[in-house]
């Protein structure tokens, strides 16, 4: 059914019935569900929320900041703690409140929050609060977040042992609903019991946006007369309040338990043969399971299937268990990592005469069933069924014949990566910088995105350590090896968190460290939330001065404004100084610290959105011309807003404006392409659909994708582009079309620029969907808003042939680009994965990159043309109408996402129509397909360069060569002369200051600033021209880059007029060593080029290619070319030898001879 | 006499006090003064003020004085349309102060009549600070284009202190001959700039072009002999040779500027005129 009205307040007013909503969203609704539920019943309770994010709690304390004012019309107080365990013990007031003084509450209902690794730490506060015990009108509720996969932790863990070991009781939620309801009944255990009780939440049900039915339910207290009472008891001796818990607070958690129902037979069979009994999460995977076996109730109950689902995983009710096994002949239990329901379940059925075999871990052979580590998915329990059933003697052919035609589409080969999208730095990140250590040094690594650092073996640094415990390693190792120094990184959250502890154990031990304090301003790994206290860089250098560190160095990007703010023995450096800073401390003996101060990246552009932060008046351009494609610029900035051009000739770089933040460090690449625009806007091409309209208005109305047995759906994208909106989007368009959706956002290092997927799910019904991960061949649609993510095994495992694949043909470049110029990200790199696994015909590609870019400014939109597309084609099982209200209640610039669906839909229709229309060309590089072209190309580019005469010496040395391999008869030389023909040219015009001047003056210049900018924008180019050499960039110790006003482009205009003075006596630019040594470089080639031509035979020729191909690594300018020739020289060296090595054999020679 | 001077353009934006150093290593005794920075700067100057810099002023002044070098001309004042030249006058006096005595003054400003009336204005301020001359610089890109309206406006100001300022790429490039020299009043003639430069301009930007770019003595096309003929031989002659590319590829201001102070020499030799 339709809903009528739908809005975003429904996830938190909505009293029953159907919501969409995270399962974050869901955490903040369910304090507030539980005030109104205490209110209803006539009881004044406030709430308090306290805890510590960490994957996968990420957001959890943004979604409450800005539900604040829903929290305080229900007197829900939230405070982020400093750290886990300190959160921990302010949960203990709000039970202690009588105590502290009057209340006009009758309890409070505290809500502590973190994720597995932050529950292992508060431990100790966690049973300490525990076993003094909650007030019979508050309760408290304990949520663990555990990323079981360890995807975005730095180890895989589960709470349970710990959440054991402090005597909490433990709920495990399946779905969203039951956070829901067992949150609740876990505060109402919690005062019926006394006790602390946890909610255990794992990836799979946090990371979730779901269609949840309200629970509606009654809470029955079970009769404890006789039982002591059970709250809280200050002052309780402490052996007391061990009995209290193990005696009489734990069996009452149980009694409450079993009297409500959290324990559920969820397939009772009349035959009992096998029992399943799950919890949580896995509870998913076996419904999943039971259907691809065409297992429903009526089958199971034919085939003796029993099912079991507990709500209580500890402690186990053995009244349950022992009613819910009994008679099977064996129990089977499904959970992930070590087990902790099948070792309950063993001592709750040992004592049994007619007890079952027990399998889970191990079968009843012994033999391994399930995996002690990681996860388990559909599949394998699907597999773990069909054994058991088969062990047994109850599969029939029909279960056997579904279960072979999974396991052949599961076997199908599944290519390898061909790359991989990591996380990455952000562009503009301070990081980029930060974690550069000096040569012969090395860092240890720590919680936080600089922590990415690890992965990049130019930083030398550590894995990360537990958070406030930065560089403690160096204290054991400093005494036993010849390393004298260590760098060691450490957040600001971190620092704040609990890492001044750290710093102050490594001055106790007297351990020659320099801490890096890296301080962005915001808790960027998480989502960039403020730092608790809102702790500033000038409190953290005092409180380190106060703790004998010495020295301490504030480095900043911005040191001005920290000037006269400081102690004044804090030194303030600009960044540029680091790496001397760095040299500096290493030689300090005892603890040092640089504070290196640098707003993140993200936040900064967030807060620009919002008018909060500065945004400087200044854009970077790169003149592609200019530009050699050297990759300095990348090398120095490691920025991932340095993106790949193809060119006419060859690959360039570019800056994409859509993701720029504004660092500017790429600026210091060594090279005079850099232009700075101020005073400009982005071109946002406003799409004038008056050109498009008669392609708009006849597209037709798309079909609508059947849900009744379910549609399943996989997005792939990179993360920070705005790819998860599609999946929200589409799930609301669902929701409000009244047919349910789950949607799974598989996020890890998103924020990072790494990969990230949705799982969606549609169906008529919430319940006809069960876990919302996609297993093997699972994929009806595929949207692959980014293809290296699309390519990878984890993605193409889930389609199969009939798979429908929307694909995005460009490429976004990965991290890789940043240290490898030449790396390949054209979208036939990666279709072969999809290919293998799915049928041709089902593929379609859109460039949607290019035309989001062209048409609306801004790649951002690339993820609503994808909607689009696939709307248009029938793929969606949502219509226009919802869709285009989805967006619109979406709220975030609904006009331009309107526009780029419909953009999309034309694409999906007209898609050569479009690309002309925003004038591109598809697939077409535009650097020459054969030797006629290039030559034609190269020969115009050096007539343009310098004249006529040179471009003839250009065409007599390749007629010469093209003679002398025919003379010798050699064939297919095609490509060989294509790298000569390239790279003479390229040696041949080598960018002096007439030519870059020239190349500032053609018209091309302007159209390319043009297709970027608006507004009556100022231009300046950044120089190291020969005069200013002396002056060197403390950053790279090489000529400084200058800014040169717009005065200069008329010297350019006139200065390209004056190539005629180039190598001549009167060339004032001509004496240099370089430019001598680049027309040495000329002859020198030819010189090569001959002799080869001259000798090699055709067995040689790849050798002789590449060989001829080496000057491509003579690239950029002044210092950088001139490593790019020692590389060339080297290579060159390297390739004659091993040509010389394969001479060719007699026989060749003879053969060579007769020809010539 | 030693009439040759360097003009500030030259120097691409020396500071004051390394310019006043390397006039007097030069042998010049005269240099044009802006009271601010230069746009066009190569070379990546510090950028300086001397109404502001009060430090720098008294160290300028007593290079000026050191080296024997003075002021002839003071540069920056400009009629704009949305500016009144009344708003000039501290900048007057501080030249004045400086050992300025004569100005010279540009309209931007469109319109005709309001510049010959500002200009009026200018001539009278700049008498009351105390200064012996105003000279006015014709230019395409000016309001005031060419020779016969630069005269034409000397004569409405209409005051023997208040006359032409002849820089010969703005003659030439204007149409303006030796024998339109030849025909003026000598008196109405007040400074001269001299360069050279190709007589078919090399891009479409006169005035980017005049700022940056120009040729020494003898290296151009113009006539600077018969002009230098045709002009009274008492004037400064001061050397405005904007080099920006030469700037740029590493040449010293002394390589730059030495040659073109030879060729100057040559050229008023050859007209048997003092230097």
């Amino acid at each position: 059914m339709t809903k009528t009205v739908v809005s975003l307040q429904d996830r938190y007013e909505q009293r029953s019935g159907q919501v969409f909503l995270s399962s974050m969203q869901a955490l903040v609704r369910l304090p507030v569900d539980q005030i109104r539920r205490d209110r209803a019943a006539g009881l004044r309770t406030g709430g308090y929320i306290s805890g510590y994010r960490g994957s996968p709690i990420t957001t959890l304390d943004a979604q409450l900041w800005s539900a604040s004012k829903l929290l305080a019309a229900h007197d829900i107080h939230f405070e982020p703690g400093l750290n886990e365990e300190l959160a921990a013990t302010s949960l203990r007031g709000t039970q202690q409140l009588q105590w502290f003084g009057k209340s006009r509450f009758e309890g409070v209902l505290a809500m502590w929050y973190a994720k597995g690794l932050g529950v292992d730490r508060a431990c100790e506060a966690l049973k300490l609060a525990n076993f003094e015990g909650t007030h019979a009108k508050g309760g408290v509720l304990v949520v663990a977040g555990d990323d079981h996969s360890a995807k975005s932790s730095a180890s895989a863990h589960q709470s349970e042992h710990t959440l054991i070991a402090g005597f909490l009781p433990i709920l495990a939620p399946a779905t969203t609903d039951e956070i829901l309801l067992y949150g609740q009944l876990g505060w109402e255990m919690s005062r019926f019991s006394g006790l602390y009780v946890s909610l255990k939440t794992v990836t799979d049900s946090l990371d979730l946006t779901s269609s949840v039915i309200l629970p509606e339910f009654d809470v029955v207290r079970p009769d404890l007369s006789g039982a002591p009472p059970l709250n809280l008891q200050r002052g309780m001796p402490a052996l007391q309040q061990e009995a209290m818990v193990v005696n009489h607070r734990l069996p009452a958690a149980t009694l409450f338990a079993r009297a409500n129902g959290i324990d559920r037979m969820m397939i009772a069979s009349p035959r009992r043969e096998l029992t399943i009994l799950t919890a949580g999460k896995p509870w998913l995977d076996v419904q999943e399971a039971l259907g691809d076996l065409g297992l429903d109730a009526a089958r199971c109950a034919a085939l003796g299937i029993h099912v079991a689902k507990l709500g209580l995983i500890w402690p186990l009710d053995p009244e349950f268990v022992r009613g819910a096994c009994a008679g099977s002949r064996e129990v089977l239990v499904v959970e992930e990592k070590r087990p902790v329901i099948e070792e309950q379940l063993a001592n709750a059925l040992y004592s049994l005469s007619d007890r079952p075999v027990i399998s889970g871990k191990r079968d009843g052979g012994g033999r391994p069933l399930f995996p002690l580590d990681n996860v388990v998915d559909a599949a394998m329990v699907r597999r773990a069924i069909m054994a058991r059933l088969e062990a047994l003697g109850l599969a029939d052919e029909a279960v056997r014949r579904r279960a072979a035609a999974l396991d052949a589409v599961e076997e199908a080969a599944v290519s390898p990566a061909v790359a991989i999208r990591p996380a990455y730095f952000c562009s503009g990140c301070p990081h980029n910088t930060s974690t550069n250590v000096p040569e012969g040094s090395a860092a240890m690594g720590a919680t936080g995105c600089h922590g990415l650092a690890a992965f990049m073996p130019e930083r030398r640094t550590m894995n990360v350590v537990g958070m406030g415990a930065e560089g403690l390693p160096w204290i054991g190792a400093q005494h036993f090896v010849e390393t004298r120094h260590m760098f060691a990184n450490m957040g600001d959250g971190t620092y704040t968190h609990s890492g001044l502890l750290a710093i102050r154990a490594a001055i106790s031990a007297k351990a020659n460290v320099t801490f890096k304090l890296l301080y962005n301003d915001a808790v960027a790994m998480t989502g960039g939330q403020p730092l608790e206290g809102n702790i500033q860089p000038d409190q953290i250098v005092r409180e380190l001065l106060a703790e004998g560190v010495k020295p301490v160095i504030l480095v900043s990007d911005e040191p001005e404004k920290w000037h006269g703010k400081l102690p004044s023995e804090v030194d303030i450096r600009h960044r540029d100084r680091l790496d001397e800073t760095q040299r500096e401390l290493r030689e300090a003996p005892g603890v040092s610290t640089i504070v290196y101060e640098q707003t993140c990246a993200n936040e900064k552009r967030r807060r620009r959105k919002k008018g909060a932060f500065p945004d400087p008046d200044l854009r970077l351009f790169i003149n592609p011309a200019v530009c050699e494609g050297c990759g300095d610029c990348s090398r120095q900035s490691n920025c991932m807003s340095v993106t790949p051009l193809e060119t006419e000739f060859g690959r360039k770089r570019a800056i994409d404006q859509s993701n720029c933040n504004k660092d500017y460090s790429c600026v210091k690449g060594f090279c005079p392409s850099f232009v700075n625009v101020r005073g400009a806007t982005l071109a946002k091409r406003s799409v004038d659909m008056g050109g498009l309209q008669p392609l708009i208005d006849g597209l037709p109305m798309p079909a609508m994708a059947d849900v009744s047995g379910g549609y399943s759906m996989l997005i792939t994208g990179i993360g920070g582009t705005g790819v998860l909106t599609v999946g929200a989007i589409l799930g609301m368009a669902a929701h409000m079309e009244g047919k349910a959706a789950k949607v799974l956002d598989m996020t890890g290092m998103a924020q990072k620029g790494g990969g990230v997927m949705s799982h969606v799910r549609f169906a008529s019904q919430p319940d006809i969907i069960a876990s919302a991960r996609l297993g093997t061949g699972k994929t009806d649609l595929l949207v692959a808003c980014d293809l290296i993510v699309a390519s990878g095994p984890d993605v193409s495992r889930t389609v199969r042939a009939d798979t429908r694949v929307i694909a995005n043909a460009d490429v976004a470049p990965t991290g890789e680009f940043q240290t490898k110029a030449d790396a390949s990200f054209d979208a036939a790199r990666f279709l072969p994965a999809i290919d293998a696994r799915v049928n041709r015909g089902n593929i379609a590609l859109i460039h949607a990159n290019a035309l989001a870019g062209k048409l609306m400014g801004d790649t951002i939109f690339t993820n609503l043309m994808m909607v689009g597309f696939a709307l248009q084609l029938g793929l969606l099982p949502v219509g226009l109408d919802s869709i285009e209200e989805a967006v619109t209640l979406n709220g975030t610039a609904v006009k331009a996402n309107l526009q780029a669906l419909t953009l999309g839909r034309v694409a999906a229709l007209h898609p050569e129509e479009l690309l002309a229309f925003a004038g591109l060309t598809g697939d077409e590089s535009p650097f020459p397909k054969t030797l006629d072209a290039l030559m034609e190309s190269r020969r115009a580019h050096l007539t343009r360069y310098q004249d006529a005469a040179l471009a003839r010496r250009y065409d007599g040395f390749l007629a010469e060569i093209g003679q002398r391999l025919a003379s010798r008869g050699m064939m297919d030389t095609e490509a060989f002369l294509m790298n000569v023909a390239d790279q003479l040219a390229r040696l041949m015009a080598y960018k002096d200051e007439y030519e870059v001047a020239r190349l500032y003056s053609q018209p091309a210049f302007r159209e390319g600033l043009e297709a970027q900018f608006a507004g009556k924008y100022r231009l300046s180019v950044n120089l190291a021209p020969p005069l200013l050499a002396f002056r060197k960039d403390k950053k790279t110790g090489r000529p400084k880059k200058i800014e040169f006003g717009a005065w200069i482009f008329p010297v350019f205009r006139l200065l390209a007029k004056m190539k005629g003075l180039r190598g001549t006596a009167f060339d004032p630019f001509g004496h240099t060593a370089e430019r001598k040594m680049e027309r040495g470089l000329i002859g020198e080639y030819q010189a090569l080029i001959r002799d080869l031509a001259d000798r090699i035979g055709a067995d040689q020729m790849p050798l002789a290619t590449e060989i001829a191909r080496a000057p491509s690594l003579i690239a950029g300018y002044g210092p950088v070319k001139e490593e790019g020739v020692e590389a060339y020289h080297a290579k060159v060296r390297d390739l004659l030898a091993r040509l010389d090595q394969a001479a060719p054999t007699p026989d060749a020679r003879l053969r060579a001879t007769e020809a010539a | 006499m030693n009439r040759l001077g360097i003009e500030f353009l030259t120097v691409l934006g020396l500071p004051p006090v390394d310019f006043v150093r390397l006039a007097g290593k030069l042998e010049c005794r005269h240099i044009s003064a802006m009271l601010d920075g230069s746009y066009v700067n190569p070379n990546d100057y510090p950028a300086f003020d001397l109404r502001t810099d009060r430090a720098m002023r008294a160290d300028f002044m007593s290079a000026l004085q050191d080296e024997g070098v003075s002021i002839s001309l003071g540069e920056g004042f400009l009629v704009r349309a949305d500016g009144d030249v009344r708003a000039l006058t501290g900048d007057l006096d501080l030249m004045r102060s400086l050992g300025a005595t004569r100005v010279n003054i540009v309209s931007m400003d469109p319109d005709l009549q309001r510049t010959l009336d500002q200009y009026a204005i200018f001539a009278e301020l700049a008498a009351s600070a105390g200064m012996e001359e105003v000279v006015i610089e014709f230019a395409p890109v000016l309001t005031i284009r060419d020779l016969p309206m630069a005269v034409e406006a000397v004569r409405h100001v209409g005051r023997p202190d208040f006359r032409l300022l002849i820089d010969t790429m703005h003659l030439c490039r204007t149409g303006g001959t030796a024998a339109d020299i030849a025909a003026l009043d000598p008196a109405l003639i007040g400074y001269i700039q001299l360069c050279d430069a190709p007589s078919v301009p090399p891009i479409d930007d006169y005035m980017q072009e005049s700022m940056t770019e120009r040729l020494s003595p003898g290296e151009g096309d113009f006539p600077l002999a018969d002009i230098f003929a045709a002009l009274p031989d008492d004037r400064i002659v001061s050397l405005e040779v904007p080099q920006c590319a030469k700037a740029l590829a590493g040449q010293s201001r002394r390589e730059r500027i030495e040659p073109m102070l030879a060729a100057t020499r040559d050229l008023l030799a050859r007209i048997r005129r003092p230097d």
